[in-house]
């Protein structure tokens, strides 16, 4: 039965890349509808790489669109070594992680000529439903405890939280091993654990 | 296999992406070892609590403001509509993406990067922000980044026709030349031009943008 249902999701995956290759290579030949359709299906799973790395809504959504607008320009040298997802969320990741660099540069700079800007999420907290406030509590718990974990571990662990990540393709995108892969999860989550003992119990 | 051997395939483990054969050393392993098994059931923990946790929704109009962005890029023009929007503003096109599930945010001052000052990271950033409205001015700015690229082109040549007159050495050919070029690079389709000139440990870059629209 659960063989069944793995060889399902093996073959819509499999769809799925063949249907990325073919936008790609509509792209290529300067069909900017494909774009579209690329933005369209890998957006999400985009901002959700950027967000956990970032743990803010807006610096996500920045490198969300700077990563397309990558894509965009390099899109006539990508020979399809890789999956498209698999590029796409390199870019994301090395992105993120400029991004990171870069506002702390920024920060550091500006210390004491101005104060730093509120860190906001897209939506207004304060008109939030109490639910959505818890939800958002646990939230913002998982994005303080992230930002405590090692770089390497973390973005190891937000790529397998990426609905259909394996192992190897977070190895393919990190350039490491499965191995790796696998010791740097471990780790993340081990530290994880210890910063969310409130949380988790 | 011992309790070291085991340890850090315990997240492949966790996560089922062990081989058949690993799978079974390790199910053997943790048979006899409850701390290692309670690693595992730390491991599912933790990722159950990942699952559960979900990036706040992103507002449509963000959304069709990103695609409106590529779009125009994809077309290689640039229109005023390229700035970071500070507030949500009505579109003139069929919007085809769901409405009404999140408020339009009262989103925060984003700084304007202006200069690749504060690193090699800059330029990545900064063209995203960079408002263009005068196609005039467009042009001035576009001519400016060719003249000085032309210049800078021209010292290299001058630099390499004059090592092969006088048969200098690499080692002299600094003192004879102000510039070398080092590299050119376009950073986007509004012509910035960015060019990084002098000795190795004398780096320079030279800038150029479109200035925005005054007042």
């Amino acid at each position: 039965m659960n063989g069944g249902r793995e060889q399902a999701e093996a073959a819509e995956r499999q769809a799925e890349t063949a249907r990325d290759a073919d936008l790609v290579r509509r792209l290529q030949k300067g069909d900017s509808r494909a774009l579209e359709e690329l933005f369209r299906r890998h957006r999400d799973a985009a901002y959700a790489i950027a967000y956990r790395l970032l743990g803010n809504a807006d610096d996500a959504l920045d490198v969300v669109q700077e990563s397309f607008i990558h894509v965009l320009r390099g899109i006539a040298g990508f020979r399809g070594q890789s999956s498209f997802r698999t590029w796409l969320y390199r870019i994301v990741t090395h992105a993120a992680l400029d991004y990171r660099r870069y506002r702390a540069l920024r920060s550091s700079a500006s210390l004491e000529s101005e104060s730093s800007p509120e860190p906001a999420a897209v939506g207004d907290r304060r008109r939030s439903p109490p639910d959505e406030t818890a939800a958002a509590d646990l939230r913002d718990a998982i994005d303080k405890a992230l930002m405590n974990v090692s770089e390497k571990n973390r973005v190891a662990l937000v790529l397998y939280a990426m609905e259909g990540m394996s192992y190897k393709e977070i190895g393919e995108v990190l350039g490491i091993s499965v191995g790796t892969v696998m010791s740097r999860i471990f780790n993340a989550r081990q530290r994880l654990r210890e910063l969310l003992a409130p949380e988790i119990g | 296999m011992n309790c070291d051997d085991v340890r850090t395939m315990l997240a492949g483990y966790a996560d089922g992406e062990l081989s058949a054969v690993e799978r079974e050393a390790i199910r053997l392993h943790l048979d006899r070892c409850g701390r290692c098994r309670a690693l595992v059931a730390d491991q599912q923990r933790v990722q159950r609590v990942l699952d559960s946790y979900v990036p706040p929704a992103v507002p449509p109009e963000r959304w069709t403001a990103m695609r409106r962005r590529l779009a125009a890029e994809a077309e290689g023009r640039e229109h005023a509509d390229l700035v970071t929007r500070a507030r949500p503003e009505p579109f003139d096109f069929e919007d085809e993406e769901p409405t009404g599930e999140v408020e339009a945010p009262a989103a925060r001052p984003r700084p304007v990067v202006r200069r690749p000052a504060a690193g090699p990271h800059a330029p990545v950033f900064a063209p995203a922000r960079v408002a263009l409205r005068r196609p005039r001015r467009r042009w001035v700015a576009h001519a400016a980044g060719l003249l000085v690229t032309a210049a800078l082109v021209a010292g290299a040549f001058w630099t390499a026709w004059r090592s092969s007159e006088f048969d200098v050495t690499p080692e002299t050919l600094a003192t004879q030349s102000d510039v070398t070029i080092h590299g050119i690079q376009m950073m986007d389709p509004a012509y910035t031009v960015v060019l990084y000139a002098g000795a190795p440990d004398d780096l320079a870059a030279v800038w150029v943008e479109p200035l925005e629209e005054e007042g």
